[in-house]
């Protein structure tokens, strides 16, 4: 796991209120607790603490901890791109 | 002695076409599951109740149709059930009946059909189980259990006296929400409501102490639960509502609750709400239309306060509190436009979630008895068709056909994954901008 997966995990894990240990990279929210309210709120942290806005269409299919961690890495990416275009 | 205490659990929707196009849409099945997970509240409070020398199991059963074998090991069993299920629940009776174990049924349903109850039980609790299940058990005990208990003066049992529900017996992986009762009953007095006038008139609440210690128990099982608070409506005194949620906010938890459009006039209460974590409220809006509106409560509430549901809504949506908007359609002011008129609504108010169901007559509301003499009923006692998504009366301004037609497009236009997604980022942009709950 790679030092962006584990801050995403961190943050999922403090946010829901879960155990790190019970959070695998392949967990489904729902078994972990997490409905769409409280993903709601957790995407929200991420934003917050990584100054991105996921958009629209990304907020789709998010139903495990990948999908969380690969919707804000793509946001990373792209922030890095209009960054370096600038 | 030991005593099984049954919860027939879970959502039920008969029609074909519904069935097929709900399990399509993912707002539909999420507060479905919701619902499926919630334990029995009068099940878990009747556990409490039980003295302690007698052992009780609570089980839930999702479909009676499914358990092929029978735990027998119990002396005495206990079922409750809502209408829409309540003949699977009158056929497990029967079983536990066959087996030779006496059955005992209560519930908001065989409060209205105590006669119809008894045929399929030993004993039927008319009432709530407080003031009723320790005669109950005692006459159990000495082989003198009664065909009925009735409460004598429903409504008047003081919820200071409710002993705490056991929710020890939960297990925890099974349950993302926990429910707590803070309130029964509710003001408004609304024709079809099956919850709020069966145990009695009135508005009753549980003094604030006991609602925390209630959800400091819970939390010795679930170190940050969520809770749904069990009520037909949480803030009808606002100032108990303030003195509870500041009570609340060092608890940490996150909660959801039913309650009226009003709370949108005080900014207080609102805050206090985000910080001690509310994520949703449910609020029966019940029509975007004012003849349909007309009449619906006693007091024309509902219709005094439509015009201001936009503000109202934007309001709590803006300070960090979603909105799940109910709806129900099949009134008797709607016209085939209603169906339209609630899309209108929802995308234009942003609503995060809305909730849009058929109006259902259940036994023992006035709905129920004014359809029946106006001969507009269906079927009578089409019990399994109480489901909410199921159409059991003949429309006033419509025909059957255009209500069931009506009710699978506006489905489908408010469950799209497409425009919950536009309704999610609205308001993750507000939550963005507010300060962290609790601080």
């Amino acid at each position: 796991m790679n030092k962006l997966e584990q801050e995403i995990i961190d943050t999922i894990a403090e946010e829901g209120a879960i155990d790190k240990s019970e959070i695998k990279l392949d967990s489904n929210l729902y078994d972990l607790g997490i409905d769409s309210l409280s993903s709601l709120e957790i995407l929200v942290a991420l934003e917050s603490k990584y100054d991105i806005r996921i958009s629209q269409n990304r907020l789709k299919k998010i139903d495990n901890i990948k999908d969380i961690i690969g919707v804000v890495s793509s946001e990373l990416r792209k922030k890095q791109r209009k960054h370096n275009v600038t | 002695m030991k005593v099984g205490l049954m919860a027939l659990s879970g959502v039920r929707v008969r029609s074909e076409k519904l069935v097929k196009l709900g399990v399509t849409l993912p707002q539909f099945v999420s507060r479905g599951q919701v619902i499926a997970q919630l334990p029995s509240l009068s099940l878990l409070i009747i556990a409490s109740l039980t003295p302690d020398d007698i052992e009780v199991d609570y089980v839930e059963v999702p479909d009676v149709s499914q358990v092929k074998k029978l735990a027998l090991d119990y002396d005495l069993v206990a079922i409750t059930s809502y209408s829409a299920q309540i003949y699977e629940a009158y056929e497990l009776a029967r079983r536990y009946r066959e087996a030779s174990i006496p059955v005992v049924i209560g519930g908001t349903h065989i409060i209205a059909e105590p006669e119809e109850a008894k045929r399929y039980a030993d004993s039927v609790v008319i009432g709530e189980a407080e003031p009723l299940w320790p005669k109950l058990i005692e006459d159990f005990r000495n082989n003198s259990l009664q065909p009925f208990y009735k409460e004598e003066c429903p409504g008047t049992y003081a919820l200071s006296n409710s002993p705490i529900p056991r929710y020890e017996l939960l297990e925890p992986k099974n349950y993302n929400r926990i429910t707590v009762q803070t309130s029964r009953g509710c003001p408004h007095d609304c024709e079809f409501c099956a919850g709020s006038k069966l145990f009695g008139n009135g508005f009753r609440q549980k003094p604030v102490d006991l609602v925390i210690r209630e959800i400091e128990r819970i939390k010795e099982k679930w170190s940050k639960p969520f809770i749904e608070l069990a009520d037909d409506n949480t803030f009808v005194d606002k100032k108990w509502s303030k003195d509870f949620l500041k009570a609340l906010i060092s608890l940490e938890i996150k909660w959801f609750t039913e309650t009226d459009i009003s709370v949108a006039d005080d900014d207080e209460l609102l805050e206090l709400m985000y910080h001690s974590g509310c994520y949703q409220l449910l609020i029966g809006l019940e029509s975007t239309s004012r003849d349909s509106l007309d009449g619906i409560d006693t007091h024309n509430w509902k219709l005094k306060h439509r015009d201001g549901y936009l503000e109202a809504i934007n309001r709590i949506q803006s300070n960090g509190i979603t909105v799940n908007g109910c709806f129900i359609v099949g009134l008797d002011g709607d016209t085939p436009n209603i169906f339209k008129e609630i899309r209108d609504f929802i995308q234009k108010s942003r609503l995060l979630e809305a909730q849009v169901t058929v109006l259902t007559p259940y036994p023992g509301t006035p709905l129920y008895k004014r359809l029946k003499s106006e001969g507009r009923l269906l079927k009578d006692k089409y019990w399994d068709r109480c489901t909410m998504f199921d159409i059991n009366f003949r429309p006033k301004n419509m025909t059957i056909e255009e209500l069931e037609k009506g009710l699978l497009w506006l489905f489908e236009e408010i469950y799209t994954e497409k425009e919950y997604l536009k309704r999610k980022r609205y308001y993750m942009d507000i939550v963005k901008k507010l300060p962290k709950r609790g601080e």
